[in-house]
C-alpha cells in the first residue's frame, strides 16, 4: 500500500465525520461554481450591451427632441462629415415628415384621443388655449400619416421580420415603400398595392408590425426619395452614427460637438446604457465577492478538519516517523487526504453548482433587477417625465439585458471551479502539512 | 555493537535546567538483551528517544556500529531509524486504520522494500512467526488482543532487520501470564536473529531474566548488573 491509497484510506476512516465534511466542500464548491456561472454569464452580457447599445450617438438638428421643437434639419454635408469623423463604423440618417389628408389619399389608421388633440392643436392654433368644451368640428385637429425616409429600413421598424413582402433599399430613390400593418389594414393595402404621397404613386414591398401601433401606423421610405419628395434635398432630420468601441464614445461625442457646434444636439446612449448596465454590475461584483467568499470557506472547512485531524492523529504522526517514515512521506499522506476529501467534495459540489446555478443566476438577476426599479422610481420624480433617457428608458433597457442573461456552464468556468478547488486543497492542507513536519517523534515515547 | 559515551541530555525547565540524563556511559554487545530499570522520571524514555534517534543530546556520543548516530543529518537519522532500529512500545502504538499485515508491510516500506509482494511475504512470514494466525494478520489492530497487538508491534519491529531492538515497558500494559510469554518471544528473538534489544521496564522479574541490568536514578546510570 502506497502513500496515496494511505492517504485515501485514512481521508474515509470515519463515515460520518468524512460525511460531514464533505457535504461542507460541496456546498462550498458548488456555490463557487454557481457564483463563477452568474459572474461570467453577466459580464458576457456587460460587455454584448457595451459592444451593441453603448456605442450609438444620436445628431439631432439643435432645438429638436422627438420631433417636436424648431431648428433647421441637417444637411448633406453635415452627413457626410459625420460619416467620415474617426471612430464611427456607421451611420444611419433620417428624415421624417407628416402626410396630411392633402399629400396622399391615405387614411390615418391612429385615431386621435384627447392627448393626441392636445399635441395637435399646437400645429394649427400655435399660442392659443384650447376653447372651453373642446375645439369644434372645423377646428378639430386631424390625424396625419408619419413618413419616414431612411438609410437603413430594417434599424427604423426595429429589425423585426416583415409580416409579408421584402425589404426596401434604403440607399435608393425608388418609389417604394414598407408600410405599417395597422395603416395596411385600414387602407386594404397589400404587398404590390399602390398609394399616392406628395403627388406620387408609390408601390408597397412590404407590411410590418413591430406590436407598437404608432409605428404601425407609418410609411418607410428610402431617405432619398422622401427628400425628393417633400422638396429636402439632402435635409436629414436625425442621424444614429454607431462607434466602433464604446471606449470612443466619449471623444467621438467631443469632436462631433467640435464641428457641428451649435447646429446639432448631440447625445450618446452611454450614459442610459450605463445605467442599464447597473443592476448587472451589481450582480458581477456580487457573484465575485460570492466565488472569493466561497473559496475562502472552502479553505477554511479543508484547513480546520485537516488541524482536527492532524492534532488527533499527532500520536500517529509521531509513531510514523519512529518506525522510519519521512517527513516528506508523511507530510504527502496528509495532503492527499485532504485533496481526496476535497475532490470528492469536489465532484459532488460541481454537480450541485450544475443544478443550481441557472435558477441562482436567474433568482439574483430578479432581485437586483427590482431593486434599480424601485431605487429609479424613487428617484425619479423629474425624470419620469422626460419620454426618453429617463427611468422609462432605464427600466426598459433594464429589462431587455436582465432577462437575456442566461447561465451557461462553458469549459473555462469548470477548469477554473476545478482549479479553485485544487488551490482550497493545497491551502487547506499547506498549516496541517507544517504541523506534521514539526511533529516530534521523541513526544511519542514521552506521551507512553 | 551499542557503545554510549558521556551521553547527557538538558531540557530547559521555566528560568533553570533540567538533566535527564548525566555522564551515561555504557556498552552493549551485538546479541544481548539488556533491560533498563527506575523509577519514573529516571530518565529511561529520554535515554531510548536518544538511542533511537528521536531526541538530540546534549552532550555525548551514541555509537552503532562506529557511527555516532547523534551526529547524523535528520535524512540519515530517518534512514537509520527506518534500518537499524526497532522500536516496541508500550502502547503498541500500531496504526489504527491498517490491518495487522500492513502495518509491519509499513515498516518494511519505509526500509526500502519497493515490490509489494516481498513486503507482504515477509510481513506474514513475521507474523506467523510471533504467532499472529492469517485470519488475524487481516484484522485492524482494536479487533486484537493487548497480547496480539503486541506481537505485531515486535514483528513491525523486526521488519527490516535492525541492529538493536528498542523495547519502552513491552509488557507494562498487559497481564502477567501475556507479558511472560511476550517477554520470552523477544528473549528468543535476540537469540535466533541475534538482535541487540534494549528493554525499559519496571518488572524486576522481568529485568532479571536479560542478559544485563542497568539501573537509572535521576539520569545517572547507577548499577550495571549482569
Amino acid at each position: 500500500m502506497n502513500v496515496i491509497t494511505r492517504g485515501i484510506r485514512g481521508a474515509l476512516r470515519g463515515p460520518l465525520r468524512s460525511g460531514a465534511i464533505l457535504l461542507m466542500l460541496a456546498i462550498s464548491i458548488g456555490l463557487i461554481l454557481a457564483m463563477l456561472v452568474a459572474h461570467s454569464s453577466v459580464e458576457a452580457k456587460i460587455a454584448e450591451v457595451k459592444a451593441s447599445t453603448a456605442t450609438q450617438i444620436t445628431i439631432s438638428p439643435a432645438g429638436i427632441s422627438g420631433g417636436i421643437g424648431g431648428g433647421d434639419a441637417l444637411t448633406a454635408d453635415q452627413a457626410e462629415t459625420v460619416a467620415n469623423t474617426t471612430h464611427i463604423a456607421s451611420v444611419t440618417s433620417v428624415l421624417t415628415d407628416q402626410l396630411g389628408s392633402d399629400d396622399t389619399n391615405l387614411t390615418p389608421s391612429l385615431e386621435l384621443g384627447n392627448l393626441g388633440k392636445r399635441q395637435m392643436r399646437f400645429e394649427s392654433r400655435e399660442g392659443m388655449a384650447m376653447p372651453e368644451g373642446g375645439p369644434s368640428e372645423s377646428e378639430m385637429p386631424k390625424p396625419k400619416t408619419s413618413v419616414t425616409g431612411t438609410t437603413n429600413p430594417a434599424a427604423a421598424i426595429e429589425n423585426s421580420t416583415l409580416t409579408s413582402g421584402e425589404m426596401i433599399d434604403g440607399t435608393s430613390s425608388d418609389m417604394t415603400a414598407l408600410v405599417g400593418k395597422g395603416l395596411a389594414e385600414k387602407n386594404n393595402l397589400s404587398v404590390g398595392s399602390t398609394f399616392t404621397a406628395y403627388g406620387n404613386t408609390i408601390t408597397v414591398k412590404g407590411i410590418y408590425s413591430i406590436g407598437n401601433t404608432f409605428i404601425d401606423s407609418g410609411v418607410v421610405m428610402p431617405l432619398a426619395t422622401v427628400q425628393a419628395l417633400t422638396d429636402q434635398s439632402g435635409a436629414v432630420s436625425s442621424m444614429t452614427a454607431t462607434v466602433d468601441s464604446s471606449d470612443n464614445v466619449s471623444s467621438v461625442v467631443s469632436t462631433l460637438k467640435n464641428i457641428l457646434k451649435d447646429k446639432a444636439d448631440i447625445a450618446s446612449q452611454e450614459e442610459q446604457a450605463a445605467n442599464s448596465l447597473k443592476p448587472l454590475e451589481s450582480i458581477s461584483g456580487l457573484a465575485l465577492a460570492g466565488v472569493i467568499g466561497a473559496s475562502i470557506a472552502g479553505a477554511a472547512i479543508v484547513l480546520l478538519s485537516m488541524i482536527m485531524i492532524v492534532r488527533e492523529r499527532r500520536r500517529e504522526i509521531g509513531v510514523i516517523k519512529a518506525i522510519g517514515g519521512k517527513n516528506s512521506k508523511v507530510v504527502a499522506q496528509f495532503i492527499t487526504e485532504a485533496l481526496t476529501l476535497t475532490i470528492i467534495g469536489g465532484i459532488i459540489g460541481i454537480g450541485l453548482g450544475i443544478a443550481v446555478s441557472g435558477p441562482m443566476t436567474q433568482s439574483l438577476v430578479e432581485n437586483s433587477q427590482s431593486q434599480q426599479k424601485a431605487e429609479s422610481a424613487s428617484g425619479g420624480g423629474e425624470r419620469i417625465t422626460i419620454a426618453k433617457g429617463g427611468f422609462g428608458a432605464v427600466a426598459s433597457q433594464l429589462n431587455t439585458n436582465t432577462k437575456a442573461v442566461t447561465a451557461s456552464l462553458t469549459p473555462q468556468i469548470l477548469a477554473t471551479s476545478i482549479g479553485l478547488m485544487l488551490l482550497i486543497a493545497i491551502i487547506g492542507s499547506a498549516v496541517p502539512a507544517w504541523a506534521i513536519s514539526r511533529v516530534r517523534p521523541a513526544e511519542v515515547l514521552r506521551t507512553e | 555493537m551499542l557503545s554510549v559515551k558521556k551521553l547527557t541530555k538538558t531540557f530547559q525547565a521555566g528560568h533553570g535546567e533540567v538533566h535527564a540524563l548525566a555522564d551515561v556511559t555504557f556498552r552493549v554487545e551485538t546479541g544481548e538483551f539488556a533491560s533498563i530499570i527506575g523509577k519514573s522520571g529516571s530518565g529511561k524514555s529520554t535515554l531510548l528517544s536518544l538511542l533511537g534517534a528521536l531526541d538530540s543530546p546534549s552532550s555525548g556520543e551514541i555509537l552503532v556500529d562506529e557511527t555516532d548516530i547523534a551526529k547524523l543529518s535528520q535524512k540519515k537519522q530517518t534512514d537509520y531509524r527506518a534500518r537499524k532500529i526497532g522500536f516496541v512500545f508500550q502502547h503498541y502504538n500500531l496504526i489504527p486504520n491498517l490491518s495487522a499485515l500492513e502495518n509491519v508491510m509499513l515498516a518494511l516500506e519505509f526500509g526500502g522494500i519497493k515490490a509489494a509482494h516481498e513486503r507482504r511475504e515477509r510481513a506474514t512470514k513475521l507474523l506467523n512467526e510471533v504467532g499472529i494466525t492469517d485470519d488475524q494478520q487481516l484484522r485492524k489492530p482494536a479487533r486484537l488482543s493487548g497480547g496480539q497487538q503486541q506481537r505485531v508491534s515486535i514483528a513491525r519491529a523486526l521488519a527490516n532487520r535492525p541492529a538493536i531492538i528498542l523495547a519502552d515497558e513491552p509488557t507494562g500494559n498487559l497481564d502477567t501470564e501475556t507479558g511472560k510469554k511476550i517477554f520470552d518471544l523477544l528473549h528468543s528473538l535476540s537469540r535466533s536473529e541475534n538482535t541487540t534489544i534494549l528493554a525499559v521496564t519496571h518488572d524486576l522479574e522481568i529485568a532479571g531474566k536479560t542478559d544485563r541490568t542497568f539501573t537509572l536514578k535521576d539520569g545517572r546510570l547507577t548499577i550495571k548488573q549482569k
